[in-house]
């Protein structure tokens, strides 16, 4: 379970946002929506303990997982290697992987479809597989709360698709609590059960995604008018922004 | 030419003529030698305040002039060396000797020097536009020393002669050097080559480096000792090497420069590495006497060296001949606490024949 | 089996041949003739505990000047390199080494202030300690912007460190006794093992081993490390306290080999770049195979540098006249590979 209250974040003396509370039940998944700069990756980094609170209270349940939107390493590991490292918060200053961290990483690997990739190199792998990799190392750490920082991001639609079922399938077989940020409402429409929108400082709406993303949130969250079409006939349906040019 | 009247400034120029009215010789003819860069140097008169900035010059022209009086200023490191040393022990006042005439790299502080008003600055002949153009665009006189060889060496004493109006005490002292030359050459000419004694001299032997002399010393040339270093190619002054390169040079003689304050024969001795070698088992490691041998001193080392290299073929009253020629140099002749002290008794008491050539 | 594991195997293979030859090659080397079989007795005698029947002066030239003097050119070698493979892990970057980081120029400090001040081995290892340790910190605390140490920052911030250290080593230079204590610090600070004895075997292995058994210990942490400040953070690892422990082993292991050998520059920086290339950056992999590389390398160095002429060549000189070049090539493929990206 995930639960802030009137939760503010300030960097260089200024609040990236302020009076911000939501509540999230173990098991479910949350979206993060809004334009560059309303503090996304800011609230990530605070429920991830990595950014301090300035003000209010937040509580999160259980260990968690981190995929950073962008993360390197000047050194090509093998993937089996990354995946370890994922083991870090269960074992001591001076120890190793043993048998039981290389079986957790080798199932972290198999659960995201991807038993072979383990001797390949990361420089090797595309961006999306390589996505997969860092969500298995979070996967790998038996984490309670995995928090993405726009996982699809840079990533084609066959790999956009692939993330988020995948996403979709972990989450439900291992009741796992899931947190991303997102550019893509559609992203939120797929996978999430609730959805914060962060408009401005102060400005914050949360709650389930029927209710919450509406073309009138959406629209004014991008400040450009913004549809949702059913394609489908019992799909999601689509968010379509209409650019003014 | 004359350097002093071209661009002497007037308060030197006085003082000098005013002493020389005092001491009677101003009507004398003019000195005129070439110093040691090739430079022309004209003296009105034998001066009379001194600057000397090499470091091993300044006993050169106490042994000279037989007295400090007329050296006024010298080099900070060689005040050190003279005060350890006899000649601090005879003359207590080379410390009162003005040293802020110098600084690192033996830049002359030519402010302090003008101050000093000195008649000649005896300098270093290398690189003169650091070291002597200053002092003369100021009217100062430099006389040029260089270094390298015994005959440079030799030189440096006639010359200190002319500048002191002593060249009489000079070629007395050229003359002892010949003398004692001839001496020893007498003996060691007629030994071939192959026979004559292997050594290796020394600069640092202790546990951080061992240290040789590669160039072909002349006070090596004179006993007729063979430098392995040198025959093995190396022509640099110190050379760092390799306990096995010694091993495999095994040279009959081992010495050890008194310069390195750890040197001790007994270190050599005491050393697990060296137990093979020819001049351990033969306890021919020596730490060479308080004398330099790139000096006026030299004679003393050569016979010194000789009588270690052959200790059959010689047979010198060591003990008597240095006191009477450190008498002659410093004016006082060394008692036998002295003499022991030069001669490294202590640290050479346990070699070869030692005691019987060099004890009391 | 994995790729990766192949190729450490194969490597290992090949160390398992080649180390072995070039330690007796090592031994049977050198300016003194000591014929190959007779090397091989003595060694073979020693180990099973019967002295043979040798000239007394082969058995001193191979048990007292070339053994000691063979595992200490190992055991710098093999320390520089850990230490620079540990550096390069931490600060994510392969362009680091101890020298370019500022812990030797502040090691070479610390000695030749213990040389001009005491003179005696223990002062110059506990000072070069001491100095190298302050050199990394003031390094760390100049590179350090919002808790990540970006490349540039840190070859300037070591660049200026080093230059500040090496001002001062001119300054002791400058006031040192020019007969005596002058020479003993230039030829100490041109890196040479010529005068190595079994004490300095002790005083080079007690802080080597204990660094390298630290990062050897820390290895996993190093990897997670590489991964930056913050994703090391939120894998759970205390990323401070980890830093300063590879940190204090890095200084400890320099401080030793420079208070031994002087400063031996480029092991460190050069070494860490082949193992990675034969056996992979995964640092429990990384770490052995630099230091075994290191010390074939050192041992190769110092093979020429005490047998090629007569007088000792500096180590320092045929490490910089190898590693300079060799440095340059890499910052270049670096630059053109993309690691630009820090």
């Amino acid at each position: 379970m995930i639960e802030v209250e009137d939760g503010g974040v300030s960097l260089g003396g200024r609040f990236v946002f302020r009076h911000l509370g939501f509540r999230l039940e173990a098991g479910q998944t949350l979206a993060l929506l809004g334009r560059n700069g309303r503090g996304k990756t800011t609230l990530l980094r605070a429920l991830l303990g990595l950014q301090r609170w300035a003000e209010g209270r937040a509580r999160l349940d259980g260990s968690t997982g981190y995929v950073p939107q962008r993360t390197s390493t000047p050194f090509d590991f093998t993937v089996l290697e990354v995946v370890l490292t994922g083991r870090a918060r269960h074992l001591g200053m001076l120890e190793s992987p043993g048998v039981r961290d290389y079986d957790a990483a080798r199932e972290a690997l198999a659960t995201l479809g991807m038993p072979d990739f383990e001797d390949r190199r990361i420089e090797e792998l595309s961006g999306g597989e390589r996505q997969l990799v860092f969500t298995a190392r979070a996967l790998a750490s038996a984490c309670d709360v995995l928090i993405l920082d726009e996982p699809t991001s840079a990533l084609d639609f066959h790999n956009q698709d692939m993330i988020l079922s995948t996403l979709r399938r972990i989450s439900r077989e291992r009741g796992l609590t899931v947190v991303f940020a997102s550019h893509y409402p559609q992203h939120a429409l797929q996978i999430a059960d609730q959805v914060l929108l962060m408009e401005g400082v102060e400005d914050h709406l949360f709650g389930p995604v029927d209710e919450i993303m509406t073309e009138r949130h959406l629209s004014r969250l991008y400040e450009i008018p913004i549809r949702r079409v059913v394609l489908q006939p019992g799909s999601a349906g689509s968010v379509v922004p209409v650019f003014s040019s | 030419m004359s350097v002093m009247s071209e661009s002497r400034t007037a308060l030197p120029c006085a003082v000098v003529l005013a002493m020389a009215g005092l001491t009677g010789v101003a009507g004398a003819d003019p000195i005129t030698f070439t110093d040691q860069r090739g430079k022309l140097i004209e003296l009105d008169a034998p001066a009379e305040r001194v600057i000397v900035l090499p470091k091993p010059i300044p006993s050169m022209l106490i042994a000279v002039d037989g007295g400090i009086d007329r050296l006024i200023g010298l080099h900070p490191a060689a005040q050190a060396v003279l005060m350890e040393g006899l000649p601090g022990k005879l003359y207590p006042g080379i410390a009162e000797i003005d040293t802020s005439i110098v600084g690192e790299g033996f830049i002359p502080n030519v402010e302090a020097m003008l101050v000093a008003e000195p008649d000649v600055v005896i300098q270093w002949a290398s690189r003169p536009e650091d070291r002597i153009d200053p002092m003369e665009r100021v009217g100062i006189t430099v006389v040029g020393f260089g270094y390298g060889s015994y005959e440079i060496e030799a030189e440096q004493i006639e010359i200190m002669g002319k500048i002191l109006g002593r060249e009489d005490r000079a070629a007395e002292l050229l003359e002892w050097h010949r003398a004692v030359r001839e001496n020893i050459d007498k003996v060691v000419s007629g030994i071939p080559e192959e026979d004559r004694t292997t050594m290796l001299f020394f600069d640092r032997f202790d546990s951080d480096e061992l240290a040789v002399f590669g160039r072909n010393e002349f006070f090596f040339q004179v006993p007729a000792m063979r430098n392995l270093a040198f025959e093995a190619g190396l022509d640099q002054g110190t050379v760092t090497i390799d306990a096995e390169q010694l091993l495999k040079w095994d040279p009959e003689v081992i010495l050890l420069n008194y310069y390195d304050p750890e040197a001790d024969p007994q270190k050599v001795y005491d050393d697990p590495r060296f137990t093979g070698l020819q001049a351990v088992q033969n306890r021919r490691v020596y730490k060479t006497p308080k004398l330099d041998p790139g000096s006026h001193e030299a004679p003393l080392v050569w016979s010194w060296l000789a009588t270690l290299a052959y200790p059959d073929a010689f047979d010198l009253d060591h003990r008597a001949e240095i006191a009477k020629q450190l008498e002659d140099m410093y004016g006082t002749a060394p008692d036998d606490g002295d003499l022991d002290s030069i001669l490294q008794l202590s640290a050479n008491g346990d070699s070869h024949r030692y005691g019987e050539h060099f004890g009391r | 089996m994995t790729r990766a594991l192949r190729g450490q195997r194969l490597f290992w293979m090949v160390v398992a041949v080649v180390m072995p030859l070039a330690v007796v090659g090592s031994l049977a080397a050198g300016r003194y003739q000591v014929p190959f079989l007779n090397v091989l007795g003595i060694l073979g005698g020693k180990m099973v505990g019967i002295g043979g029947a040798f000239p007394p002066t082969e058995v001193s030239v191979v048990e007292l000047v070339r053994l000691p003097r063979v595992l200490a050119a190992m055991l710098a070698g093999a320390g520089l390199a850990i230490a620079g493979a540990a550096l390069q892990g931490v600060f994510r970057n392969p362009l680091v080494g101890p020298q370019i980081i500022g812990v030797s120029s502040g090691a070479g400090f610390g000695g030749a202030l213990a040389i001009l001040l005491f003179g005696s081995a223990w002062a110059t290892v506990g000072f070069a300690f001491v100095f190298g340790l302050l050199a990394i910190l003031i390094v760390y605390l100049l590179s350090r912007m919002e808790s990540q140490a970006p490349i540039l920052l840190l070859v300037l911030a070591g660049v200026v460190t080093s230059a500040f250290f090496s001002a001062l080593i001119s300054l002791i230079k400058y006031v040192a006794d020019p007969d005596n204590k002058l020479p003993a610090i230039v030829y100490w600070l041109m890196g040479s093992l010529a005068s190595i004895g079994w004490v300095d075997i002790l005083v080079l292995a007690l802080p080597v081993t204990l660094g390298g058994l630290l990062i050897w210990g820390l290895r996993f942490r190093i990897n997670v490390l590489s991964f930056g400040d913050e994703d090391a953070r939120a894998l759970g690892v205390h990323v401070e306290r980890t830093r300063w422990l590879i940190l204090v082993a890095v200084a400890l292991i320099s401080a030793a080999v420079v208070a031994v050998g002087g400063i031996i520059g480029w092991i460190g920086l050069v070494i860490p770049h082949f193992a990675r290339a034969l056996v992979g950056p995964s640092h429990d992999a990384l770490l052995p195979a630099s230091a075994v590389l290191g010390a074939l390398y050192l041992l190769l160095i110092d093979d020429i540098a005490r047998t090629a002429t007569a007088a000792e060549i500096p180590l320092g000189i045929l490490t910089a006249l190898i590693g300079a070049p060799v440095f340059a090539f890499l910052l270049r493929r670096t630059y053109l590979t993309g690691w630009r990206r820090d």
